[in-house]
């Protein structure tokens, strides 16, 4: 067992440090001191070693204490106003810190979350739209279905069914138009965009068959082409601004 | 110290603690006189710049005011040096990653108006007499060049043990690491210093030790 003890001893310097640095503080149980002793009895290297960190221990207790700089009492009177000491040292950090700081200023990231939350705003906001004026194009289709009280006078489809309303940019709020209109929405896309006057003079026109609403010429381009436009515009504006600013975010 | 002067000081202290806890801040103002050189001694040999060191010894000192409610322990001192070693490790954190040699560094790139500040001879208390000491002034700089060459685990566990005359135990529990992590990182900063002291010459050739430096 004692040849163990001195071969780990010479092999494996993280154990040795921790058994001679043990010793100086008188760490080790009597057993392992004695092995210990006996050991350094016959090795002079390990011996040197011993007296070597005992010398570096003698020197560290005998590191005088800084002058202070300042006092650092308490305020008797007021507030407690803590100096914000990791930005402040950050600021001073060494030019040979192998590691630049990279601590963002509070304008950077207030500038960065004002711009994440127009972004997002922007791209509910587009995607909303949008859906919307699909909506409003499937909300004939829908009317024509239902009973005829679902038509009212004035050719709008009937918000219970159809949602929206003349300018086709409002939020419906049945859940399941939503929900036909998004399934729809990507066959439709396509189409939508070629076939924006459809839809664009839906909400104009007066109650007749939803068919015939459906295929009527195209006039002028109608309010809904440009919201559709708009919401496009937004949706797509919308997510890269905030995509943009998670990117500058990691970045800095 | 006798024990009795000692238990003394610590029932007075337990008052001082007591009245802090109250909101008498003259009261808490005696315990940072009684403490603030540790602490800041501390942040100074974990950081190497003496105003980060003077920000977070007193950032330190409020934090604990402000806390004293939460302080229910036998040792005000080990509760104290742990905020400030958490201070220290913030602004590592706040660095990205610490210089190796800030000390060194400071003093080759700070132009001469300013190094003579952040020398360490002109930091050390007008009370110390280097002829009476172990230490020359200049082997008080490498070691705390030296110091600031570990890993600042080895670095805290080093100067809690050595520099500020903690006991392995209080040490973890400052530390907030089992003892076994505190005895190998003790064993790790005295093994590298003993490397880097040799190197600059500060350990002296078996032939001059004296005597009174091999008792135990």
């Amino acid at each position: 067992m004692t040849e163990d003890f001195n071969r780990r001893l010479h092999e494996s310097p993280e154990y040795r440090q921790e058994q001679l640095s043990a010793a100086l503080d008188g760490m080790l149980a009597p057993e392992e001191r004695a092995a210990l002793d006996a050991h350094l009895a016959g090795c002079e290297t390990c011996a040197r070693e011993l007296e070597e960190l005992h010398q570096v221990r003698t020197l560290l207790r005998a590191m005088p204490e800084p002058a202070l700089p300042r006092s650092f009492l308490l305020p008797t009177e007021g507030e407690l106003v803590a100096p914000r000491s990791a930005a402040r040292t950050a600021e001073r950090a060494p030019a040979t810190t192998v590691t630049p700081l990279r601590q963002p200023t509070r304008r950077a990231t207030r500038t960065l979350q004002v711009t994440r939350w127009i972004g997002t705003i922007a791209a509910v906001l587009g995607m909303a739209l949008f859906l919307g004026t699909l909506v409003v194009h499937q909300g004939a289709t829908y009317s024509t279905s239902a009973p005829n009280a679902a038509q009212p006078q004035d050719g709008r489809p009937n918000p219970a069914v159809g949602g929206g309303t003349a300018n086709g940019g409002t939020i419906p709020s049945p859940t399941h138009t939503f929900a036909s209109a998004g399934t729809q929405a990507t066959d439709k896309a396509a189409t939508a965009t070629s076939s924006p006057t459809i839809s664009a003079t839906m909400p104009a026109k007066s109650s007749g068959t939803p068919e015939t609403t459906l295929t009527s010429p195209s006039s002028s381009p109608a309010p809904g082409d440009i919201l559709r436009t708009v919401s496009l515009v937004l949706l797509f504006g919308g997510i890269v601004l905030a995509l943009a600013s998670f990117v500058v975010a990691r970045r800095i | 110290m006798s024990s009795d002067a000692r238990s003394d000081e610590q029932e007075n202290e337990r008052r001082l603690i007591a009245r802090g806890q109250e909101g008498d801040r003259a009261a808490f103002n005696a315990l940072v006189e009684k403490y603030q050189g540790a602490a800041y001694a501390l942040a100074l040999r974990m950081l190497g710049d003496p105003d980060a060191a003077a920000d977070v010894t007193q950032e330190a000192f409020f934090s604990a005011y402000r806390a004293l409610g939460a302080f229910h322990g036998s040792s005000f001192r080990a509760w104290l040096l742990r905020i400030v070693s958490n201070g220290c490790y913030d602004v590592f954190r706040a660095r990205g990653r610490q210089p190796v040699t800030s000390l060194e560094a400071l003093l080759e790139h700070d132009d001469s108006s300013s190094s003579d500040s952040r020398l360490p001879t002109t930091m050390v208390d007008p009370s110390w007499n280097p002829e009476e000491s172990v230490l020359r002034v200049e082997m008080v700089h490498s070691i705390e060049s030296a110091l600031l060459q570990l890993p600042p685990e080895q670095r805290l566990a080093i100067v809690l043990c050595d520099i500020q005359g903690m006991a392995y135990d209080e040490v973890a529990r400052i530390m907030e690491t089992p003892l076994g992590t505190v005895k190998s990182r003790i064993a790790r900063a005295r093994a590298q210093l003993r490397v880097l002291l040799t190197r600059g010459g500060e350990l002296s050739p078996p032939t001059q030790r004296q005597d009174a430096e091999r008792s135990t």
